[in-house]
């Protein structure tokens, strides 16, 4: 009994078994991950103390620590990133709690329409994004500049996206503020609306019963959310490179970039610097378990019972505000793609002929088009299918047992998370061609399907282990007094609840699989590239415009299995 | 005294005859050999049926580097893999210590070659592959020689040579002959009002930064000053830098992407190159992908020579120069289509700045540049 949390009346030689297939699971798991974690990783960091030329026998020393850590403005970088850290976060997370809230406590009109809107907001590449907001911003052409400029009292554009407040505007865009209400939308969904309205009938007002009640009972999916983007706030670059780079504004990751983007890429200092973040995880880890496990935070019990605040008058101006949000969101970055996938030059409007349909015809007559939109497809399918699956069992171990090794496992887990994704495809290259057993797999898209799962690893167990830990231990219980064994349970009480959360998990391996090049791009081959390397490919020869029919088409199909999936996740989920 | 001149008018034809038949058995015989060698390396090569390539990233790169080749010798399949250089280098040498002999041909830029690959010693000397007598035969070539970026001369062969002019200019923001000299470029009048492509990272930094750093009447001097004092932006996206030299925000652009600049040109953007003549410091020749490498143990080497000996002979460079828009170093091939400061000639001196020799060169400029920038 040490190793489970289970109690009630369950026959002893059950349990046996149970705990037999359990540990048989944890290792099968902890294996996992060792080999396709852990060693990838293990690499990276062996590699940052490796001095010797790329090619050569290993010898090791400090070398590429000591260059990394005194290269010019480090330290400056190091600053910037914590500001943009902090801004960011400062803003986003509020107002995410505050829209989550809204979209699933509330009765504001059209909440399902514009749950799905921040859903597409978070598919949407990032670099699309930025060329929105850059032709919008932009100090000197941007059209809002321009706009605003024309008018009486103003000389000139007060905007500027080349700035610290441009970047963070664009994080805020890009990536902050949707991928929050989306993971915090179903979980406060799930709560129990019994507390609220315990609090309401007490004489709590509503927006005081959210700060008191719903946000401290969301105490676990709020804390992974926050170490989930603090740590990515230290990888992710493309926003400083295009808008900071050219005001000689760096980050601690356009500083690790830079080093990637040398020829020779000086891998050795590029993964000191990746190493480092590996020590943020290892602080933010056990504080972010430690947080967790502290205290029960149980939302979705047997009682459970869904219900909704009503808003009065006020509904109609959080549906304003929320439409304000999304159209910022969604239809700037979209738009922004769309037309420039039209347009001759994007940006010039006032060229003889600025519109064109010679990039769709480029891109769609591309003799590799089909073919890579067939590997596409296979590998995102195959990431969102096997992903939920796996990622379910390690949080349901880490989560629900008291197995040995399900902190080591909750930890590696995280590992993916903190490693860049040109870091890490570069520990999968050395992995499976260093495993004989993995050779003959080299150039099939089967490599594929596992690194980007792992590439989304973080995300979707950090999500469904915040579900489990909402969900009641008493609906299980319930399952195994009745006679059901763990995995009849399993199936049939703990997945249903989850359904919707499991589909979540599906659809963003799926989307994240379908518009990875970092990780893939060393692994991809002539027989297995996607349309993603394939816009890469247009990129590197100046044909952003081209590209831009790829990130569209990607957008296509990633909204058309995101709809698809939402609504098998409404039939399936708790809603009805 | 008619007899003596009849006498020697025929020993000279006899000995013209002569010389005349030993010259056509000669060719005869040289032609027999190539040719020989040229039909045996051709049917082994359609035996392997493959030649297998990492090059350069790009779809009209690799129209011309595959679908070119594929018409001209369809019983040979090409299995192709674009990508930059510090992508397939470190994903080559793993294949390689993992026993995967894969690759036949690496074709790219030169410091990928000489910095990673030449090093590791995977490749193999060029010149037994090369059979055709146009490609051998030196008149063809820019200053009739073949190009190698490497110190032996063994390795890496390069067969684009583009003028590097790498001053870019809003036409409407910088007088005609306003600069006439690099140190121009330090006038108070242009600070604030430069963007240079990161000389850091390769691509076209690289080939002007290492001509102005080595250059006797520039040095590293100016490029400090270039960098410290003249508010100077550095981008690494080539197209941003040339959108922001067409709307005026910018009015200098340094060491851009060419094929950047023709596409902003044939859209008639205010965006002008100025001419390698009008600097009395002279400019480099960039080799950009342009670069080819064999590789040893590769397992299509019948296959990979006669590929080489397809791009790098007329027609090979012909596709190669009208699909990437880049100059060959070909000399014997109709330049049409191409922008006409690219093209390099006869009786000019140009520095290659991707020879192997200047590589430790590019470390220093990093730092200095690393360091004029945080001191900026």
């Amino acid at each position: 009994m040490s190793t489970l949390t289970h109690s009630g009346p369950v026959a002893i030689a059950s349990r046996r078994e149970w705990i037999d297939r359990a540990h048989l699971l944890m290792l099968f798991l902890l294996g996992s991950l060792s080999f396709f974690v852990l060693y990838p990783v293990v690499l990276i960091v062996l590699h940052s103390f490796n001095i010797a030329p790329m090619g050569a026998a290993l010898h090791f020393g400090l070398g590429h620590w000591a260059e990394a850590f005194s290269t010019p403005g480090i330290l400056d970088a190091i600053l910037n990133t914590f500001k943009i850290v902090l801004a960011r976060q400062a803003i986003s997370f509020p107002l995410a709690i505050f829209i989550a809230w809204l979209l699933a406590r509330t009765n504001v009109p059209g909440r399902d329409g514009f749950e799905f809107m921040f859903w597409l907001a978070f598919f949407l590449p990032s670099l699309s994004v930025i060329i929105g907001w850059v032709l919008l911003l932009d100090p000197q052409v941007g059209l809002l500049n321009r706009w605003l400029a024309q008018l009486p009292f103003v000389e000139r554009g007060p905007f500027n996206i080349y700035s610290f407040w441009g970047i963070v505007w664009v994080h805020l865009m890009a990536n902050s503020i949707d991928v929050k209400v989306m993971l915090l939308t179903p979980a406060l969904r799930r709560m129990d609306g019994a507390l609220e309205e315990a609090s309401r009938m007490s004489g709590g007002s509503t927006l005081g019963t959210m700060a008191r009640i719903t946000v401290p009972i969301m105490t676990p999916t709020l804390v992974v959310i926050f170490v989930l983007s603090m740590i990515r706030s230290l990888s992710s670059f493309e926003i400083e490179l295009l808008l900071g780079v050219p005001i000689n504004f760096w980050v601690y990751s356009t500083k690790m970039v830079q080093l990637l983007r040398l020829e020779p890429p000086l891998y050795g200092q590029a993964t000191a610097l990746g190493s480092t973040i590996l020590l943020f995880l290892l602080l933010m880890i056990p504080l972010q378990r430690w947080f967790s496990m502290r205290r029960e935070f149980t939302t979705v019990t047997g009682q459970y019972r869904p219900t909704l605040i009503d808003l009065g008058r006020w509904k109609y101006l959080a549906c304003a505000s929320l439409l304000a949000v999304v159209f910022l969101l969604t239809v700037v970055p979209l738009a922004a793609t769309v037309v420039a996938s039209f347009m001759a030059r994007f940006g010039f409007f006032h060229l003889p002929e600025p519109w064109t349909l010679a990039h769709w015809k480029m891109a769609l007559g591309d003799s590799l088009f089909l073919k890579s939109l067939g590997n596409t497809l296979l590998m995102a399918l195959g990431a969102g299918l096997s992903a939920p699956i796996l990622f379910s069992l390690i949080a349901y171990v880490s989560v629900r047992t008291r197995l040995p090794g399900r902190a080591l496992l909750d930890f590696l887990s995280w590992l993916p998370w903190a490693i860049p994704g040109m870091l890490l495809g570069l520990g999968f290259l050395w992995v499976f061609l260093g495993t004989p057993i993995f050779r003959p797999l080299y150039g099939t898209i089967f490599l594929l399907v596992i690194a980007t799962v792992v590439g989304s690893m973080t995300t979707g167990t950090q999500i469904l282990k915040s579900g489990l830990l909402q969900l009641g231990k008493d609906l299980e219980e319930a399952g195994r007094m009745m006679g059901g064994s763990w995995w009849s349970t399993y199936i049939k009480v703990v997945l249903p609840l989850m359904m919707p959360t499991l589909i979540l998990v599906g659809v963003m391996s799926f989307i994240s699989a379908a518009r990875d090049v970092t990780t893939i791009i060393l692994l991809a081959t002539f027989e297995t590239r996607t349309l993603a390397v394939l816009a890469l490919d247009f990129i590197s020869e100046g044909l952003r415009e081209a590209a831009t029919v790829m990130a569209v088409i990607i957008a296509l199909l990633t909204t058309g299995v995101a709809l698809a999936a939402r609504m098998l996740g409404l039939q399936a989920g708790l809603r009805d | 005294m008619v007899q003596v001149y009849r006498s020697s008018r025929v020993l000279f034809w006899m000995v013209l005859w002569v010389v005349a038949l030993i010259t056509a058995a000669h060719s005869a015989e040289q032609k027999a050999a190539w040719q020989g060698e040229w039909e045996k390396i051709m049917q082994a090569a359609r035996q392997e049926g493959v030649v297998a390539i990492y090059g350069p990233p790009g779809t009209e790169r690799r129209k011309a580097l595959v679908d070119s080749f594929q018409k001209a010798h369809p019983a040979i399949r090409v299995e192709y893999l674009g990508g930059t250089g510090r992508d397939e280098a470190p994903r080559m040498l793993a294949e390689r210590k993992a026993g995967r002999f894969i690759i036949d041909l690496h074709i790219g830029g030169t410091t990928t070659i000489n910095a990673t690959l030449k090093p590791a010693g995977v490749l193999e000397p060029i010149r037994p592959y090369l059979i055709l007598p146009e490609v051998t035969d030196p008149s063809g070539w820019l200053k009739r020689r073949l190009w190698f970026a490497d110190d032996e001369e063994r390795y890496n062969l390069m067969f684009q040579g583009d003028v590097a002019a790498f001053v870019v200019v809003n036409t409407g923001l910088v007088e005609k002959g306003e600069i006439t000299s690099y140190w121009d470029l330090l006038k108070p009048k242009w600070r604030g009002r430069i963007v240079a492509a990161d000389p850091r990272s390769p691509g076209q930094g690289g080939v002007p930064s290492v001509f102005l750093y080595s250059h006797p009447k520039i040095g590293p001097g100016f490029f400090e000053r270039l960098f410290k004092e003249t508010e100077i932006t550095v981008s690494s996206d080539a197209r941003q830098m040339v959108d922001w030299l067409a709307q005026g925000r910018y009015a200098i652009h340094l060491f851009p992407d060419h094929s950047e600049v023709k596409k902003a040109i044939d859209l008639r953007l205010p965006v002008a190159i100025l001419p390698s003549e009008q600097f009395k410091e002279g400019v480099p020749l960039g080799v950009g992908f342009g670069s080819v490498a064999v590789l040893n143990r590769a397992p299509h080497p019948n296959a990979a020579g006669v590929y080489l000996n397809w791009l790098l002979s007329r027609e090979g460079q012909m596709a190669w120069q009208t699909l990437t828009g880049s100059s060959s170093l070909r000399m014997d091939i109709s330049r049409e289509g191409l922008p006409p400061w690219i093209v390099p000639r006869e009786g000019v001196e140009y520095m290659a700045g991707g020879l192997e020799r200047y590589l430790p060169l590019r470390s220093e400029i990093r730092k200095l540049v690393d360091r004029a920038l945080a001191g900026k």
